[in-house]
């Protein structure tokens, strides 16, 4: 595939970039001790990307043989004419970047490869019986594995000439408690690039089971905390939560030429100096986040791309286009989630840099908030506002960790929540690698970091 | 499907889908990307003696399609046995009305990117302040069929297009919350009326937000939206009405059958047969045909949402209420089509100017549990309510309170229906006892 793509290239006139992605996904979700689906799913095509008449056209196919890839490299190309007349500014030349040439294959798809579909299935049953059973107040247990292989083939004019190949497993547990009729939820999640010993090198997944059960059994008699503004101390989960959907969103270069809050702060300072946020392809710390990628979708190596750096806003997140507008470098953050969608600029493994506090420290300090740990997705705006749902809340009152409350949102502006950070922890963890982002197109990313100390409103019953 | 009972199934299901879409972007308020994608997906379903397999591939040549059904077939052996999970036995369908039309089968990319131009250049003249982040208008047809070894054997066609503008207002230093506003229709006279009226109401919401300011902390009434109604309360209560939220044991509603869960002004209807609405369909993901079905009447909780296996595992008779749900590279799920919450009697003036202290809500970013109900999060482009004053544009404001709780404390509900995304048919609904905390 990958010598034909080159050659296709090659005889085609202006800008011409090919994709071949074939995607295997295999998914098992068990509930109450029986399977409640088992998949093996495989997508694959090539994605055909002209720069033609000042505008892109695009276009896919599922067959992958030389006449059907020349078909979209024309249909690409009549759409780009085809649309071209409508548009009020050209597409600059796309900016000089590192193109990748050779071969990638991330640790672990071999073996994950060779594993054999019934230890996948056992897994799930096992570790849904173990959660179920943990407990007596446990009503419904579930456990979902999925993998996902990918092999890409990226082939441009200018000379990317790429295949990559890896493989994103994921777990997740999830309890359901009851008592009197009230059902409390609860899960734990985790994702990697790597194989099992990679997705599990941290917590077994029988520790997981039980953890989720526990929290589930936990919230079942906890209160809700009053609502307003208070000191939290945010779990790495919940930090690189905050670093992807507060702060990354804001910063990708599409979304600030729209006029994001971004917009014009390059150089400002925007956080505390004791942040310094980062978006990288490469694992950094340790092996196996979630949003490991050596080679974006244009065929660019990827960076590791400073954002903030001991508060002052560094950069912003580019694509080959958006990199030529802004007169920068381009970053490696185009990603195309399926042969059949053009790449947009997306984050990879993005996180906040450990700093020189303990959680101990950091819990004597306060004398009345909450530490909030298990992040429940969450969402941002243009502005910077941002909420995300927490699964447990501890409060904290004197220094020292209280009872559990449940129910608990938090918001804020994001720049203002950087800027009240007054310490931020060593310890260090990768945390959303169960995580997709969703941005016209899904995305799996990692985000992380250590654990910090800020100030935040807290949503609860009044 | 022969081709899996030849290769080994007992039992073999198809669902196949052949899709060409058009779609030209909107990047940064000027015509971006066209787009033009052809594909073909197979999800093959197998039964091997009492296990069940599913593999799904988008290559259709003979040599893929044996793979897929071999990888079927091996999951199945992997598999516990479950005797429930038989096929749909195949039942008289006959096509809704509405659901192709020729003149939208016939839109070129060409015009299409016309349209989207349009959209934008509307948008653009209407206010200034105005940025389209994303946005696009696009154009699909889709052949749809099942297979089945049970003697299920169903074809559609049909078309869809959809228009979409994601953005803010930016007015000096001030940046309002993004807004969404979209249109999901099956014909190109529904789409051209719909991108007429649409940069209007995303106009009006942005703008209308650039004036937030932070709002209260009380405890007092929410009234719905028709898009909060689609987006913040839909979700988790249909997912409450599925019969396998129910078997899982992660219903609330699961026991509650012919009991009052909602106030008696509260109803709620699926209809999957209705003419030329997007969540309309011939057959469900089985092969099966859809029926009207009434979920909530008079705030009663009179049925739950059934697919084949759903049926047979709660031992109803009459099967499934035709909502298996889902795409060809998924087994079948339970899911709704068309939902339609019942009218009121309450003027919507009336609804809104009667509340002493509360938010009208427009969106929701928060989660909702949809096992316990428990809500938390921030009211997005809503409004402040207090008796004699006019509604006041609010921001950094959460609400917080439990589903199912606030069903049953419903005050009123609006007498005029609309359609929200072309799938919901709603009035606006008003509840009480929403605990409210200003940022």
């Amino acid at each position: 595939m990958r010598q034909l793509l080159h050659d296709l290239v090659r005889e085609a006139p202006g800008y011409v970039e090919l994709r071949y992605h074939d995607r295997h996904t295999h998914g098992v979700r068990v509930e109450q001790g029986r399977v409640e689906s088992a998949q093996v799913n495989r997508r694959r095509g090539v994605g055909v990307r002209v720069l033609e008449r000042g505008t892109f056209g695009f276009a896919s196919t599922s067959r992958t043989d030389r006449d059907s890839i020349r078909a979209a490299i024309d249909r690409a190309r009549a759409a780009a004419r085809a649309s071209s007349p409508f548009r009020k500014e050209r597409v600059p030349p796309l900016a000089p970047a590192e193109l990748a040439r050779g071969s990638f294959v991330e640790p672990g798809y071999e073996e994950l490869r060779a594993k054999p579909l019934e230890e996948k299935v056992q897994l799930a049953l096992g570790m849904e019986a173990h959660a179920r059973q943990a407990s007596k107040a446990v009503r419904s247990a579930s456990c979902r594995y999925t993998e996902i292989f990918e092999d890409k083939v990226i082939s441009t004019s200018d000379g990317a000439d790429v295949e990559v190949r890896m493989v994103r497993p994921e777990f997740l547990v999830r309890a359901v408690a009851e008592k009197d009729g009230a059902l409390q939820p609860a899960s734990e999640s985790i994702g990697a690039t790597g194989d099992w010993e990679c997705l599990f090198a941290r917590t077994p997944p029988e520790q997981l089971a039980e953890k989720a059960s526990r929290a589930a059994v936990d919230l079942l008699g906890a209160g809700y905390p009053e609502g307003g503004r208070a000191t939290v101390i945010l779990a790495p989960a919940i930090v690189g939560l905050l670093a992807h959907e507060a702060i990354g969103h804001t910063v990708e270069a599409d979304f600030v030429q729209s006029g994001s809050v971004a917009q014009g702060k390059i150089g400002q300072r925007v956080g505390s100096d004791l942040v310094t946020l980062v978006d990288s392809g490469a694992s950094e710390y340790y092996a196996g986040a979630g949003g490991t990628l050596p080679v974006d979708d244009e065929g660019v190596a990827t960076a590791r791309t400073v954002i903030i750096r001991n508060g002052i806003l560094e950069s912003y997140l580019h694509n080959r286009e958006s990199a030529a507008r802004f007169g920068v470098t381009p970053t490696g953050n185009a990603r195309a989630w399926e042969f059949s969608d053009e790449p947009l600029i997306r984050m990879r493994n993005t996180y906040v840099e450990p700093g020189e506090s303990t959680l101990e420290e950091m819990i004597a300090g306060v004398e009345d908030g909450f530490l909030l740990e298990g992040p429940q997705g969450g969402q941002a705006d243009a502005t910077g506002e941002f909420m995300f749902g927490v699964q447990e809340a501890r409060r904290i009152r004197g220094g020292r960790l209280g009872e559990l409350v449940r129910g608990v949102t938090i918001s804020g502006i994001a720049f203002d929540v950087l800027a009240s950070v007054d310490a931020v922890s060593r310890e260090f963890r990768w945390d959303l690698g169960a995580g997709y982002c969703g941005k016209i197109q899904p995305a799996k990313v990692d985000a992380g970091g250590p654990y910090l100390r800020c100030q935040a409103v807290l949503g609860g019953r009044q | 499907m022969r081709r899996a009972l030849t290769l080994g199934a007992d039992q073999a299901e198809i669902f196949a889908t052949s899709e060409r879409e058009a779609k030209v972007q909107i990047e940064a308020g000027d015509v971006g990307t066209a787009c033009s994608n052809d594909e073909e997906r197979f999800g093959i379903r197998v039964r091997v003696g009492e296990t069940t397999g599913f593999a799904a591939t988008n290559d259709g040549s003979p040599e893929s399609l044996d793979r897929a059904i071999e990888s079927s077939i091996a999951l199945a052996r992997v598999t516990p046995e479950d005797p429930l999970d038989e096929l749909a036995e195949p039942r008289a369908v006959s096509n809704v009305a509405g659901l192709r039309d020729p003149e939208l089968e016939s839109l070129d990319i060409e015009r299409l990117g016309g349209l989207a131009a349009a959209l934008a250049e509307r948008t653009r003249e209407l206010d200034g302040r105005v940025r389209i982040d994303t946005g696009w208008c696009s154009s699909s047809t889709e052949t749809l069929a099942v297979a089945s070894s049970t003697g299920v054997e169903v074809v559609d066609h049909a078309t869809s297009a959809d228009a979409v503008l994601f953005g803010m207002a930016v007015d000096g230093e001030t940046i309002s919350s993004f807004d969404v506003e979209s249109a999901e229709v099956r014909s190109l006279a529904e789409l051209r009326s719909e991108l007429d009226s649409l940069p209007g109401r995303f106009v009006e919401n942005l703008v209308v937000a650039l004036d937030a300011r932070p709002g209260e902390t009380f405890r007092g009434t929410l009234v719905l939206s028709r898009d909060a109604i689609a987006e913040f309360l839909l979700p988790p209560l249909v997912g409450s009405l599925s019969a396998q939220a129910v078997r899982m044991g992660r219903s609330r509603l699961g026991e509650r059958l012919g009991e009052r869960v909602a106030s008696a002004s509260f109803g709620l209807e699926d209809d999957g047969t209705l003419p030329g609405r997007p969540g309309s369909a011939s057959f469900d993901r089985e092969g099966l045909p859809h029926a009207p079905l009434a979920l909530i009447e008079g705030g009663v909780l009179r049925s739950f949402l059934y697919n084949a296996r759903e049926a047979r595992a709660a031992g109803r008779e009459s099967g499934s209420t035709g909502h298996a749900a889902g795409g060809s590279l998924v087994p079948p799920a339970v899911g709704p089509t068309n939902l339609l919450v019942g009218a009121g009697d309450t003027d919507e003036e009336a609804l809104v100017q009667e509340v002493e202290r509360g938010i009208l809500l427009r969106r929701f970013s928060g989660n909702t549990d949809p096992v316990s109900g428990d809500f938390s999060g921030v009211a997005k482009g809503s409004f402040l309510l207090r008796k004699g004053e006019p509604p006041r544009p609010v921001q950094e404001t959460l609400i917080s309170g439990n589903l199912f709780e606030l069903l049953e404390a419903i005050s009123a509900v609006g007498r005029e229906r609309r359609w929200v995304n072309g799938t919901v048919l709603t009035p606006m609904v008003r509840l009480e006892g929403v605990s409210v905390t200003a940022g």
